[in-house]
């Protein structure tokens, strides 16, 4: 009997040990129940439950400490400012794409105009004939 | 469904909307995500490049960027913290294995793995972050990367695991091996001080 206890106590220190002071984030969630009510019976366990919630504390104070040193160091604004920084060069990338797309839509619409795509919208046409004066002579060509 | 699976859907959601929106160029979605996301980045690149804060502060700038370069092909797979936190491993890993280039990680954490009993009756001060961020500082990378992903971002295990790229079994014990190293650095540095 007494070995079993032992035995059931030191699957439950291991199991402290594993996933730490707070019950709640534990992924078994039967175990951390079975740990919640053995903590209740059992001084050692009560003991080795405070151990770890006062290393977690201590963990936690160090975070802390961390985060106001990011804070101080302004290294948060450095950070995001650089980004903003680097961002822009998608957006001017993005500009020149976009004038390089109305240059070669002004490019077609002109050859359109040019190739007589809006031909035929009511304006005359006519068509202008040179003659060679070396073929026809100066009287056919009307240059003199 | 359970509470925290519907959370972590509406996260998810979320996510995917405010990627649409800065795939679209909304600079306020943009801004309120790095704002949102730079100090928890901050914390955890400088807790692994811990010799170089100026490095922590780089790598936390490319994955910001990279976050923008990906919000166009954008997949709602996962949250986009969990994929900010390993872009960020992976860039601060790549730094460490600069500037250590012929140590092997992975050999590196068994050559310093520790066997020593558990320091069961271990009372932490919780006054002294120093001693405590030293100790931390000794941890093996992927050890102390795991004590972070856990104790410092707040990460559940499959989140912390998917970030590191391991199992979550394996993570489960190196978390385990981390705590129990950190605990027997800590009593040995206490012992130290106390003694005469």
């Amino acid at each position: 009997m007494i070995d079993t206890n032992a035995d059931r106590r030191a699957e439950l220190v291991a199991a402290i040990e594993a996933n730490g002071a707070d019950l709640s984030r534990w992924p078994d969630r039967a175990l951390a129940n079975r740990v919640r009510e053995a903590v209740l019976a059992d001084r050692v366990l009560r003991a080795q439950l405070d151990a770890a919630a006062s290393f977690e504390r201590s963990l936690a104070a160090d975070r802390d400490a961390l985060d106001a040193d990011v804070r101080a160091s302004g290294a948060v604004d450095r950070v995001m400012a650089a980004v903003v920084a680097r961002r822009p060069q998608r957006a001017r990338r993005s500009g020149w794409m976009a004038i390089a797309a109305a240059v070669v839509l002004a490019a077609g619409i002109g050859g359109a105009v040019d190739g007589g795509v809006f031909a035929g919208s009511g304006q005359p046409s006519f068509d202008v004939v040179v003659l060679d004066p070396l073929v026809f002579g100066p009287l056919e060509s009307g240059t003199e | 469904m359970a509470p925290d699976v519907a959370h972590g859907s509406r996260g998810i959601a979320a996510d995917r909307d405010l990627m649409a929106a800065i795939a679209a160029g909304d600079d306020q979605a943009f801004a309120s995500m790095v704002g949102a996301e730079t100090p928890r980045l901050l914390r955890f690149a400088r807790s692994i490049l811990t010799a170089s804060p100026a490095e922590a502060e780089e790598v936390v700038q490319e994955s910001l960027v990279r976050l923008w370069q990906a919000a166009e092909a954008w997949q709602p797979n996962g949250r986009v913290s969990t994929w900010l936190h390993q872009v960020v491993y992976r860039l601060c890993i790549d730094s460490i294995r600069r500037r250590r280039p012929s140590i092997d990680i992975g050999s590196l954490e068994a050559e310093l793995e520790d066997d020593s009993p558990l320091a069961d009756d271990l009372l932490v001060r919780e006054d002294d972050a120093r001693l405590v961020q030293s100790a931390i500082e000794r941890l093996p990378d992927r050890q102390r990367t795991a004590l972070i992903l856990c104790h410092f971002q707040e990460l559940g295990q499959a989140e912390a695991a998917s970030v590191m790229g391991i199992g979550e079994s394996a993570y489960e014990s190196l978390l385990a091996r981390a705590r129990r190293r950190l605990k027997a650095v800590l009593a040995v540095d206490w012992s130290g001080e106390r003694a005469p």
